[in-house]
């Protein structure tokens, strides 16, 4: 008998096995409760380790996560450093061209104000040295440029053309010692030439000393030299000071930031000989 | 490989089950059931009595950390186990082809165990993928025998050694 079971031992322990489960899942069945008394203290057994290995494993995985974020987080800081500076050259840049916009809108404002003939031009190079002042502008000749045109900005005299060539012009600037305006104060009219000292400040020269003339009062061009029309603003009075001749000595701030000079209005209605 | 061995390998296969594959790669999940690949692979490579122990243990094991009825996992693992040690003492079972063919058949089989079981007791059995299951258990159960046994390999070197 003892080896009859011995031989069959697998499919004796295979029935007992299932009908010990049977049993079990009938008894949970007819119940309606899922957890038997079995499986609760398996349960319990099991269930500790496998939260302490799925701590574990969740700690694990946190860890490998930080640092793949981490690195994603370095890879896109550089790349997002890398855009801020295209951004910032690109900022500049669009901040360059909204100011040369405006002062361009500036000038064709000008234009359409004065009704003259003109013609903008772009300043390509300076020459301040040797006691000269001046521009080098990209119209010339072959642009109807001559001698003596007037050259203006929205914020009033810029100077006058004094040489020529097919392609540019050379413009001597208000401030130049040789430079010299016809000129007037817009509350008193009282008449002067308005000289360049190779100083930021301009003198006016030749006013009475009887005329009436305070700081603050705006100095135009007269018309008068013919070269520049009547009008114009060539700045303001600093100082007017009374000397023991018969003129006064006026200091003129110019109406135009001479080192701020970008584009330019050439007036190309023709002056009259002589001037 | 010795039952220890087999006790952790049961431990190792459950716990990278329910830790990695369940939460975090729910897809494989579905389509791998570790419990029975090692069920299979000692089925194949234990006597009888051995493997329907081991193979019960196992699938206790799956219906305790798995919310299924208790008792089904072990019943058709117990079951599973017995047909795959007789089938493996009367043929080969040691070679790739019998071996990927003993873990379809074993899917397939532990599949119409349950179904019939549940059915039986009255219980809905959804399993929506059970021929995808057997050729991916397939798959993965040939890579994993061949790891299997160069792990038994080495534990048998390391016993004869001291």
């Amino acid at each position: 008998m003892i080896q009859f079971l011995l031989e069959r031992r697998a499919p004796l322990l295979l029935f007992t096995i299932l009908f010990i489960l049977l049993v079990v899942l009938s008894s949970q069945a007819r119940s309606g409760n899922d957890a038997s008394l079995l499986e609760s203290v398996l349960f319990r057994l099991v269930t500790p380790v496998a939260r302490l290995t799925h701590a574990a494993g969740d700690g694990t995985t946190g860890l490998v996560e930080d640092y793949v974020s981490l690195r994603l987080a370095h890879v896109e800081n550089l790349r997002l450093k890398e855009d801020l500076s295209r951004l910032v050259v690109d900022r500049q840049r669009w901040e360059a061209e909204r100011h040369e916009y405006q002062r361009l809108l500036d000038l064709l404002g000008l234009k359409e104000q004065l009704a003259l003939p003109s013609v903008a031009a772009r300043v390509v190079a300076r020459g301040h040295g040797l006691g000269a002042f001046t521009l080098i502008i990209d119209r010339g000749s072959s642009d109807g440029l001559r001698t003596n045109q007037p050259v203006i900005v929205p914020a009033g005299v810029a100077g006058r053309v004094v040489e020529t060539s097919p392609s540019s012009a050379k413009v001597q600037l208000a401030l130049d010692p040789n430079s010299s305006i016809a000129a007037l104060t817009e509350r008193t009219r009282a008449q002067g030439m308005v000289n360049g000292r190779g100083q930021p400040h301009l003198r006016m020269e030749y006013v009475s000393d009887l005329e009436d003339v305070q700081p603050g009062d705006r100095v135009l061009t007269s018309g008068l030299d013919r070269i520049f029309p009547p009008g114009l603003s060539v700045g303001t009075v600093l100082r007017a000071e009374r000397s023991e001749g018969l003129v006064q000595t006026i200091e003129v701030e110019a109406a135009v930031d001479f080192d701020k000079l970008e584009e330019v209005l050439v007036l190309l209605a023709p002056q009259p000989e002589g001037s | 490989m010795s039952t220890l061995g087999e006790a952790v390998l049961i431990a190792l296969a459950s716990l990278t089950q329910q830790v990695v594959l369940a939460p975090h790669f729910p897809a494989v999940d579905r389509l791998v059931d570790l419990y029975l690949i090692v069920v299979v692979y000692i089925s194949i490579t234990r006597p009888q009595g051995h493997a329907l122990l081991m193979g019960t243990a196992a699938g206790l094991l799956k219906d305790v950390l798995t919310h299924t009825l208790f008792g089904v996992n072990g019943f058709a693992k117990c079951l599973l186990a017995f047909l795959i040690s007789g089938l493996g003492s009367k043929f080969m079972l040691n070679q790739p082809v019998p071996q990927f063919g003993s873990l379809v058949v074993g899917t397939l089989a532990e599949f119409g165990i349950a179904w019939a079981l549940l059915a039986t007791l009255g219980r809905e059995f959804a399993d929506p993928l059970p021929l995808e299951r057997a050729l991916v258990n397939g798959a993965v159960g040939m890579l994993l025998f061949g790891v299997f046994n160069r792990l038994a390999r080495r534990g048998s070197r390391a016993a004869h050694a001291s």
